[in-house]
Order: C-alpha cells, then structure tokens, then sequence
C-alpha cells in the first residue's frame, strides 16, 4: 500500500493514525534476578493487528499487562497519540484488555454488562447477533465457559477502546466461532488497532498485518514463517 | 456516570452478605445491651464490609478486577468506594 493511499483509507474512516498511534518503550520488568522484558518497544497504529507470538512464559501476558496498566513495571512510557498513559484511569477509553481468564462479572446481567461496556450503537450490534441474542436476559453465571468466552471477545472487540489488547481469544472456542472472531476482528481494526497473542498462531497468522515474537526478553518483527523456527517459537524443521 | 453505575455495579455484590453479617452481630449484641441497636450494627457494617470486600474480591473472584480496570476504576479507587460507601452506611445507621 502507498502512502497516499494509505492516507486516503484512514481518512475515509475520520482516523488520524499518528493522533490514536499505540507507542510503548523503555518496558523492563524482572521478577527477582531474572529479567522477563528488557527494554521493549512496540507500537500500534489504528488500522493494525498486530500478532505477539512467543513460547510459554515468554512474557506475552506481563507485556501486555503492563501497557494496559494493571501491573506494574520496572520502567515504561506509554502513550496513544500524545496522551501519556500513566495509570488505569488515562486509559479508560483508550486501551482495552482481556485477559486469557477472563472478566465477566457474575452477579450482573449480560444486558447490563453490555451496555456498560460499549456506545450504545455498537451494544445493539452485540445485542442482536444471533451468538449472543439468546444469552441478553440471563446472568453471566448461567453461561458456560465458551458462551463466557465468546461475549467476552464481542465486548472487547466493540469496546469504546481505540486500542484493543487480547490475550489468548481462541483458548476455549470451538472452531466454528473462531472464523467468525477473525472477521470481526479483521471489520472492527478498521477503527481501533489490536495487539492479540494466542498460542493457536496460525489464526494469529490469518488475521495479522504485523507478527512479532518475544524471545528472550526481547521483541522481533518477523516476516516468514522460517522466522517463527529461528526465534525459537517453532520447532526447526529438519531438511 | 459510566463509573459511578460500575462502583455501584461492583459495590452491589458487597451488600448482602455486609448486612446479613452485621444484622447477626447486632442481634447478638441483644445479650449484652437487652435491646437491638442500629448504632452497633452500623459499627459492625464497617468493619465486616471491607472484609467482604477482600473475601470476595481479593480472594474468590480476583479475575473480575479486570472488568472494572477496563472501566478505568483501579483496584485503589474499589477499595475507596468500598470504604467511603460503607463508611457512609454505618454513619446513617449510627445515625437513626
């Protein structure tokens, strides 16, 4: 894509990439004497998805943790546009994250969640999608764990947020839900980036404009499959 | 608006278990004093609500934090609702 037409697709939807860019550095965290992150940076423009693959303990979910704002870091420096992030409250609007366990409230109506979750056009959009229609009245204690998980991702995905961290979407959801989070997912990142890490990478692959992989305390931009082997993420493949 | 609707969504949870614990401990204070007092069961709401808060939230459903983090409330300003909500409870209790 050409700048110019890359200019021309964001303002046919009324973003500013640079005003909403996601831009997070200096990220250092240990745990004791051993140094999970060590200095990151990553970034995320409106527009992107961004794929954050690495092996398990890598550090996925401290990182994205620690951009959302719910732990904290050694060092950061997070901001979107030129918003400077400095606590859960700066990002209210601004960064949303689900975590691989998942959130929902179970004393409260899946009705009431939603409408405290997302603008009111976008709460009628999950409302009357045929996935979550039938679940509106009930509490989210009477949902089993993927109808749990399923409006979890909705709620995420159609959130007020303009930056969307997720981790793990597809833990726990059947195959055939998960083309159809791949599509929102893919419709939704016309208004707002996502950084997203999954074990299940090549739905991470499908969906990604950028992969990245967090080996060694460190992030890699990869561009060929043969990458995800030499950082480590893939076993190598023997000629 | 959106966070006073969370603050109240997440306090909602604390209620119950808060009263039917300080109604019990006010109930048994009849042994002592020989009548019900408000006062003491209004005492008895701020200190068993915050323990609540902590066995429940803390504790059980730790996970649930995260709902509200995307609200903006931060696990401090729970606490402080927690408190100040309770504390102006009790203060009507003590006060009737």
């Amino acid at each position: 894509m050409g700048v110019n037409s890359y200019n021309q697709w964001y303002y046919q939807f009324n973003i500013d990439p640079v005003m909403s860019k996601l831009h997070a550095d200096s990220i250092m965290k240990s745990y004791g004497t051993k140094q999970v992150l060590t200095d990151i940076f990553i970034s995320c423009n409106t527009g992107e998805i961004v794929g954050l693959l690495g092996r398990n303990g890598s550090g996925k979910s401290t990182l994205l943790k620690i951009i959302f704002g719910s732990l904290n870091a050694d060092t950061k420096f997070v901001k979107v546009g030129s918003k400077i992030i400095d606590g859960l409250f700066d990002n209210r609007n601004l960064i949303h994250y689900l975590p691989q366990d998942g959130f929902l409230p179970n004393h409260i109506k899946i009705k009431t969640i939603i409408n405290l979750f997302c603008k009111k056009d976008n709460a009628a959009i999950i409302a009357e999608n045929p996935l979550i229609k039938p679940l509106i009245n009930k509490k989210s204690k009477l949902l089993s764990g993927g109808e749990k998980r399923l409006l979890e991702i909705f709620l995420i995905i159609y959130s007020r947020a303009k930056h969307v961290l997720i981790d793990e979407p597809f833990n726990g959801i059947a195959p055939f839900y998960k083309d159809e989070i791949k599509r929102l997912i893919k419709e939704q990142s016309k208004n707002k980036g996502f950084i997203i890490t999954d074990h299940d990478y090549r739905n991470i692959l499908d969906i990604a404009s950028r992969i990245l992989v967090l080996h060694d305390g460190a992030i890699h931009e990869i561009h060929s499959k043969e990458e995800l082997s030499y950082w480590g993420y893939l076993p190598q493949i023997l000629p | 608006m959106r966070i006073f609707a969370s603050i109240i969504m997440f306090y909602r949870r604390l209620i119950i278990p808060s009263a039917v614990f300080s109604i019990l401990i006010g109930l048994a204070g009849t042994t002592v004093t020989g009548s019900f007092s408000l006062k003491y069961t209004g005492l008895a709401y701020l200190f068993i609500c915050p323990m609540v808060h902590y066995f429940v939230y803390e504790l059980i459903y730790a996970k649930e934090y995260y709902f509200y983090y995307n609200l903006g409330l931060s696990r401090g300003s729970l606490w402080a609702s927690t408190l100040i909500i309770s504390g102006i409870i009790s203060l009507i209790l003590i006060l009737l």
